[in-house]
């Protein structure tokens, strides 16, 4: 029999790290009025996910299942196509950038896959809020300055993931997992 | 191909990325490039200028240069706002006999779904200097600092069309 890419207990793993991304957009706010500051924690839960789900796909399956739960609790302020979009754009970014750069343990890595994935999210908004003509708010504040924000929160979000896999590292996380997979 | 390279390749791909995105947006709202690359002046087609629904004339940039501009200090975000009076652009094509106070002026705009509704009390009135505007990007833009129409969101940007109701 042909074996399936991701295993159950992976796309368990890594629905639970969806279900974190939309849990942490909608309880964890910091007192910033910087465009794309809630980035810093969900790229680094992507980081995180792309390296305890090792396999090219796992940081955009994260993405979409995030962005479908988001859209469906109605996050997100240009409407559902564009939340998930948004947010599996965010997975996918941060996909293409480790195929480059390979390893999210790697700080410089993991800050850059970051600010690939939150720039493709800053993206996706910024096209929406030019085919809509309804300027998004970071556009109104100032697109250099929105777009300098989120490379800036999306590297601290890298960072912060890769912080976090050290530390599981440490806490013989990998271990375990290869037991259980 | 090493780690290094890898990464100076990551960075290369992320600020052309930026640099993308800043180039097109600076083109689309009439930044430094699009002045660099489009000279200034009309760039969008003449404003039709109606009367009880008849076309009496299209205001162009041949039209522009017989009117002298006027302009303001906004106070918003102390930009000065530069153009030309609309009182002296419906004069160009209406006669100031058939005009009376109440005639309603309106000024619109198709592609912002946006219009003002003015008097002709209103619109003579030099101190309300209700003014034709130009935009960065070279369309017209009705600009004011009469109540009711002196904050940004009341005017109306891209003027497609001007008509005069008696």
């Amino acid at each position: 029999m042909k074996e399936k890419y991701f295993s159950t207990f992976q796309l368990f793993l890594l629905a639970f790290f969806a279900a974190l991304i939309v849990v942490a957009k909608i309880a964890l706010h910091l007192p910033l009025q910087l465009s794309g500051h809630s980035g810093i924690f969900w790229m680094a839960i992507i980081i995180v996910s792309s390296r305890v789900v090792p396999k090219p796909g796992a940081a955009s399956l994260v993405g979409l299942t995030s962005g479908i739960m988001a859209a469906f609790l109605g996050l997100g302020d240009l409407g559902a196509l564009n939340t998930l979009l948004s947010y599996s754009m965010a997975g996918v970014g941060a996909d293409l950038a480790l195929i480059l750069l390979r390893d999210p343990e790697n700080y410089f890595c993991a800050a850059l896959a970051g600010v690939f994935g939150h720039m493709a999210k800053f993206m996706v908004k910024w096209i929406f809020g030019m085919i809509a003509g309804a300027p998004a708010g970071f556009v109104a504040l100032g697109l250099a300055k929105a777009l300098a924000g989120y490379i800036l929160f999306g590297a601290l979000g890298g960072f912060l993931g890769a912080l976090t896999l050290r530390a599981l590292r440490r806490a013989g996380f990998f271990t375990y997992l290869m037991e259980k997979k | 191909m090493d780690q290094k390279k890898r990464i100076a390749a990551a960075v290369v791909i992320i600020a052309a990325l930026a640099g993308a995105i800043l180039a097109v947006e600076s083109f689309r709202r009439g930044g430094t490039l699009y002045r660099t690359f489009i000279p200034g002046g009309f760039s969008s087609a003449c404003v039709p200028v109606f009367m009880d629904a008849a076309e009496i004339g299209r205001f162009c940039e041949a039209d522009s240069a017989k009117l002298k501009k006027f302009g303001f200090t906004d106070k918003a975000e102390r930009k000065i706002q530069q153009g030309w009076f609309l009182r002296d652009v419906i004069l160009l094509y209406a006669d100031e006999k058939n005009l009376s106070p109440e005639t309603r002026v309106t000024v619109a705009s198709e592609s912002r779904n946006k219009k003002a509704d003015l008097t002709w009390r209103d619109v003579a009135e030099r101190k309300n200097m209700i003014i034709l505007g130009m935009s960065k990007q070279g369309r017209l833009k009705l600009v004011s600092i009469m109540k009711g129409l002196d904050y940004r969101e009341q005017w109306v940007q891209e003027v497609d069309r001007i008509e005069v109701a008696r």
